[in-house]
């Protein structure tokens, strides 16, 4: 009786939980009739007449048609997923211990709460054990960079440690309104640099002057006893340009090689000698070709600067403005390397190699504040800088900065210091959320930085062609090829990643501002006006296909779920993944601790739509974090070593326009995060002036000026390599090397010098020793241009040791400089490239 | 003994140098990290390791160097064919830059150009007065509640003490030492958060070492503990104590006469390896408490592969391990009088 009466209680009960179940309407097995309703995306068709074709540049243009090519390129770029999938900004609650008297309640984007320069402290910290420091500001800090030499800084973390101590010559106060903020002159004396060359059409100028500081206007400070006589020692104007010639001089070989170098705002001349293969001392010959002199006029020494692009004062004194190049005397350089300046070099900001000097010894403050302590790995403490030239407005006395490793493993750790009343402020983590967002003393902080998950949608192709072992970004040994996920190359899958990730949510869970904007709110299109750039219409009109039908911040979880459905059947039917196959993912992340924070309700979200979407598959991600928080940049990102990554990058917030650099395939930037689309293909959606464009060919156009060949950025020039014939006249062998050279509308090409680039021998210091006597000529014959390379017999006779071994030395290399005219602007001579010369007795003729 | 003591010295140096000497071949005998990384920063990797005599660099491909690590076309056209060097030719050379310019490397990430060796000696006081503080607290107080547990065996006494002892020897230390700062610092305020910065006033710098120790002797307490308690009562339980109970020894004056001293001879070595143990054991502990010694200095470079620093941070621990071993050696005469070292038979 009571078995009978438990069987029926439990098919009752089977019964009823089978009624009330939700009726499922999707089928349970994988239909392959879907296949036939699919439609092959076919790419949109295009007139091809109209590429854009010939020399172009943008560059002078209208700030209103520059904001839209800025526009149509980032609509292109969110179209393509090349920016990501946008998360938050980096502006965050921060809470401000008691006794900060902040310079406005307003935090201003690119400038903050102005508590160094225009706030104070009102009372003294009491955790703080030393008097005089109760009344500095505290901060932590994960590592001690144990430099100041920016220059040799691969990251970031320098330049925070050095912003309180090095001047520049144009610095930023807040405005009256306390709105806002200005730039006023610090080195220097004039407020803004004196073009010498104005283009009164475009407001444009090469070549700026501007006075500077000298003498008993500004005096050095220091608080090493060793080097005490070089406190209150006066700036003379050589020191302004000593930073320079170090940073310049690729002997030194400072790991730092791209402010002043490349893109907008790059010196004349000087890319060309840091970038030598040789390495190169700085002499007199050499620094006359950089674009940087110095002189004395009736109001005092100046220094004159020329940049490789035209731009207006404005933007001439923002790409000035860098406290990497304050001033240092080459004699207290000397002095540091023991009489050998290179060695000072090596020291300058550095511990001594047996850490008797400190950074405290071995810099010399320009800036607000001096260093007053370095404790490697425990403290650094800065001091108000009596000399610096604005002193009057930094009332907060000091600095104080505990170095406390403790925060990379745990997200609290920071926080808890403050609660404790260690610190003058600190962000809230999420688990402090909820309990002090309204506290008093907390407030928002607009970021500069769009954090994003940057995706690598290549095919195992692509990827083998940008990252294998001969790949054009990064050689990779064929051991550590990445495996890449077939579904991260297709669009549908990417879109419902997009569309999956409820970026509200998580942002406020995290206290941050949700963003699907790939630049930051402090990113202006007239920063002399205060216009930021995503306030304008191109913005919006970029961003309209993507927010459309989401929660405003590109979130829908019926868009995802029906691109992951469209994603799987074209993954299906096209043999990729079978019915019940799991894709299988790597998120990567800087540090442990965000696989909680971030990682897993990121993983959670994806993967819940995607498993719901009904495809008949699973995707599965895996968190990964490196040793160090960079690896996810270096080891991973970079190089093509993930599928999803966590980061984001800033740029110059004045320049939003040359900041999308950093989306190019090519890598121009060195900061690439996002692969599988190639940027320089035209697929007629880029249409701009009545024309099509590649990504790159416009970017470039409006960057800088480029040449167009089929709508596509090309070089001016191009080199075929030849072979050696025999005959020798008068000790000058004649090569002929097709070539092809731009001489089109608007754009136009100057060979400028030819040099032999080819070792003789297995040492490294062997070179041609002939390379200056290389010259040439150019022919037309039979429809096809050549250039006549005349081989003089010095060099022929280095390449005989090496001409008949057949292992070693089958060519030698010739390298072709020159200068472009784009549009009627003429660049600097630049490397064009490199062609082979032949062995015929390896090659054949 | 003057002898015996000589000469196991000199067969410590010895072993030094043999073990250095493999361990530096080896290492380069791994097969060859190549970096991932753009074309930039592995050109620059790769000069690094250049100037360091690692790896040579030739214009052309030069096949009887072996294995072709690299090869990189410059941004000026400029063949690189990067090879290493071979192993032996760097351990000579490292050892030429040791015995004649008491070289060891500079640093390559941790304090870049700071010499190796200078590092690790500014961090070495640090983790050793760390190390013998704990030592000092912890032998005492974990022998002395061993011989409590012993002395009370199957009471309740010994096993509260055993059951704690098992307890507390099953928490990592990195798990206490997060739970002690966030109690005693965070919620109580008595106690530092951090390592004291040489600025901090005397008490400050006292209260900082109370965590660190306390979490390091933890173990070691335990252990201790433990093994005086398994000793003493296996004492106990021998005929010659109960020998000196029947000629009239009182229980307390046989156990501190012959038990004690007898338990001793295993503890003593064993309180020698314990002190090899917490420097091993202070290495992420050093790292939560933000404290400047040698122990987290060996994860950083780890982590970065500043392999000059990693190296004398190995060389130091090899040098007190083998110091220690001797000093274990010549402890057995001094606590059981029935070894001698060296003694002619």
């Amino acid at each position: 009786m009571k078995k009978t009466t438990l069987l029926l209680t439990a098919a009752m009960g089977v019964f009823a939980l089978t009624a009330c179940g939700p009726k499922n309407s999707a089928p349970k097995s994988w239909d392959p009739s879907v296949c036939d309703t699919l439609g092959g995306e076919e790419p949109a068709a295009w007139d091809t007449t109209k590429a854009a074709n010939g020399g172009k540049s943008y560059v002078y243009s209208p700030a209103a048609d520059r904001t839209e090519i800025l526009g149509k390129l980032e609509k292109w770029a969110v179209d393509n997923k090349l920016t990501g999938l946008t998360l938050y900004e980096d502006g965050a609650y921060v809470m401000y211990n008691e006794n900060i008297k902040k310079g406005t309640n307003s935090y201003i984007p690119g400038y903050g709460f102005g508590i160094l320069g225009e706030g104070s402290i009102t009372a003294d910290l009491e955790s703080e054990q030393n008097a005089k420091w109760k009344r500095y500001y505290h901060s932590l800090s994960a590592d001690d960079p144990a430099s100041l030499n920016y220059m040799n800084d691969k990251g970031s973390e320098v330049a925070d440690f050095l912003s309180y101590t090095a001047g520049s010559y144009w610095d930023t106060v807040m405005n009256e309104t306390k709105d806002g903020y200005q730039w006023i002159p610090s080195l220097a004396k004039e407020s803004r640099p004196v073009p010498q060359d104005l283009n009164s059409a475009t407001g444009m100028a090469s070549t700026y002057k501007f006075h500077v500081k000298t003498g008993s206007e500004f005096k050095y400070a220091t608080n090493s006893t060793k080097y005490a006589a070089f406190n209150n020692r006066e700036v003379e104007l050589e020191d302004y340009v000593t930073p320079y010639k170090i940073y310049y001089t690729n002997s030194y070989g400072l790991a730092r090689t791209s402010e002043n170098l490349t893109g907008s705002g790059s010196i004349l001349g000087a890319a060309n000698v840091v970038k030598q293969t040789t390495s190169t001392e700085m002499t007199d010959e050499i620094w006359a070709g950089i674009g940087i002199k110095s002189g004395t006029d009736a109001e005092g020494g100046y220094l004159q600067f020329t940049f490789n692009q035209p731009c207006t004062p404005f933007y001439a004194m923002y790409y000035l403005a860098s406290s990497m190049f304050a001033p240092v005397p080459a004699e207290f350089i000397s002095t540091l390397g023991n009489g050998s300046f290179k060695d000072g070099v090596a020291k300058w900001g550095n511990f001594s190699v047996d850490m008797s000097e400190s950074p405290l010894d071995t810099y010399l403050s320009t800036g607000p504040y001096k260093l007053e302590t370095w404790e490697n790995k425990s403290q650094v403490v800065y001091e108000r800088n009596p000399n610096f030239q604005l002193a009057g407005r930094y009332s907060i006395a000091g600095v104080k900065i505990s170095i406390f490793p403790a925060v990379k493993n745990d997200p609290n750790a920071a926080f808890e210091e403050f609660l404790a009343g260690k610190t003058s402020s600190c962000s809230i983590p999420m688990d402090y959320l909820d309990q002090y967002k309204n506290d008093p003393r907390t407030t928002q902080t607009v970021g500069s930085t769009t954090t994003k998950l940057n995706l690598n949608t290549c095919t195992q192709e692509q990827w083998e062609e940008l990252f294998g072992e001969e790949g054009t970004i990064a050689a990779t040994p064929e051991d550590d090829y990445w495996e890449c996920e077939p579904a991260m190359s297709n669009k549908n899958f990417v879109s419902g990643l997009s569309f999956a990730l409820d970026r509200k949510t998580l942002a406020e869970s995290l206290g941050r501002t949700p963003s699907a904007n790939y630049f930051g709110s402090a990113y202006m299109i007239d920063p002399e006006n205060g216009i930021a750039y995503n306030s304008t219409d191109a913005h919006k009109n970029a961003m309209k296909d993507m927010l459309d039908g989401t929660d405003g911040f590109g979130y829908s979880l019926e868009k995802a779920k029906a691109s992951f459905k469209k994603a799987c059947d074209e993954l299906i039917c096209s043999g990729v993944y079978k019915p019940g196959d799991t894709i299988k993912l790597e998120m990567a992340w800087q540090e442990p601790s965000d696989f909680d924070i971030f990682g897993n309700p990121i993983k959670e979200m994806l993967e819940e739509a995607f498993d719901n979407c009904g495809g008949f598959l699973k995707l599965e991600i895996k968190n990964w974090a490196g040793a160090v928080w960079s690896d996810v940049y270096y080891s991973k990102m970079m190089v093509g070593q993930f599928d999803i990554g966590f980061g984001g990058v800033n740029g110059n917030t004045y320049d939003p326009l040359n900041f999308l650099e950093v989306l190019k395939s090519d890598n121009s930037s060195g900061f690439t995060l996002n692969w599988g689309v190639d940027t320089n293909a035209v697929d007629g959606t880029l249409f701009y002036d009545g024309q099509y464009w590649s990504f790159d060919a416009l970017w470039s156009a409006a960057d800088s000026g480029t040449f167009a060949i089929d709508g596509m950025a090309s070089p001016l020039a191009e080199f075929a390599q030849a072979t050696l014939g025999d005959e020798v006249e008068g000790g000058i062998m004649t090569v002929a090397l097709p070539y092809f050279a731009a001489a089109e509308v608007d754009a136009s090409f100057e060979l400028t010098k030819i040099v032999a680039n080819g070792y003789v021998g297995a040492g490294i210091d062997e070179y041609f020793e002939s390379a200056e006597v290389i010259t040439w000529n150019t022919m037309e014959y039979e429809g096809v241009d050549y250039l006549l390379v005349f081989i003089p017999q010095t060099v022929l006779d280095e390449f005989a040791g090496m001409y008949n071994d057949e292992d070693n030395y089958g060519y030698f290399m010739i390298d072709f400089f020159g200068c472009s005219t784009i549009c009627g602007t003429t660049g600097a001579e630049t490397y064009m490239g490199t062609t082979y010369i032949l062995n015929p007795a390896i090659y054949g003729e | 003994m003057v002898r015996y003591t000589i000469k196991r010295l000199i067969l410590a140096v010895v072993t030094t140098f043999i073990i250095l000497s493999l361990t530096f071949i080896l290492m380069r005998l791994l097969p060859f990290q190549k970096p991932i990384g753009t074309n930039d920063a592995q050109y620059s990797y790769y000069m690094t390791q250049v100037h360091q005599g690692f790896v040579v660099d030739f214009a052309v491909e030069n096949k009887s160097y072996g294995e072709l690590l690299w090869k990189y076309i410059d941004s000026m056209g400029g063949r690189h064919y990067f090879y290493q060097t071979p192993v032996m030719t760097q351990y000579f050379s490292w050892l030429k830059n040791i015995f004649t310019k008491w070289e060891w490397g500079t640093s390559t990430y941790v304090m870049q150009n700071v010499s190796a060796l200078t590092i690790i000696a500014k961090r070495i006081p640090t983790s050793m007065y760390l190390n013998i503080l704990s030592v000092i607290w912890s032998v005492p107080l974990g022998i002395f509640l061993g011989i409590v547990a012993a002395l009370n065996k199957n009471k309740p006494v010994d096993h509260i003490i055993s059951t704690s002892v098992m307890v507390f020897i099953s928490v990592p230390g990195f798990v206490l030492i997060t739970f002690l700062i966030w109690i005693f610092g965070y919620k109580l305020g008595w106690l530092p958060t951090q390592w004291a910065k040489s600025t901090d006033g005397d008490l400050a710098k006292f209260l900082s070492y109370i965590i660190p120790v306390f979490v390091l002797s933890f173990g070691s307490i335990c252990g201790y503990c433990r093994f005086t308690r398994a000793e003493l009562c296996e004492v106990m339980e021998s005929e010659y104590l109960l020998l000196a109970r029947t000629k009239g020894l009182t229980k307390r004056q046989s156990i501190l006469r012959h038990a004690l001293r007898n338990a001793m001879v295993p503890i003593v070595p064993a309180i020698l390896a314990e002190f090899i143990g917490i420097l091993g054991g202070s290495m992420i502990l050093e790292n939560l408490y933000g404290i400047n010694g040698i122990g987290d200095l060996f994860i950083t470079a780890l982590n970065a592969k500043d392999y000059n620093v990693l190296f004398v941070d190995m060389a130091l621990f090899t040098t007190i391990s083998l110091v220690a071993g001797v000093i274990l050696d010549l402890s057995y005469g001094f606590i059981d009088p029935r070894i001698r070292m060296g003694a002619r038979k």
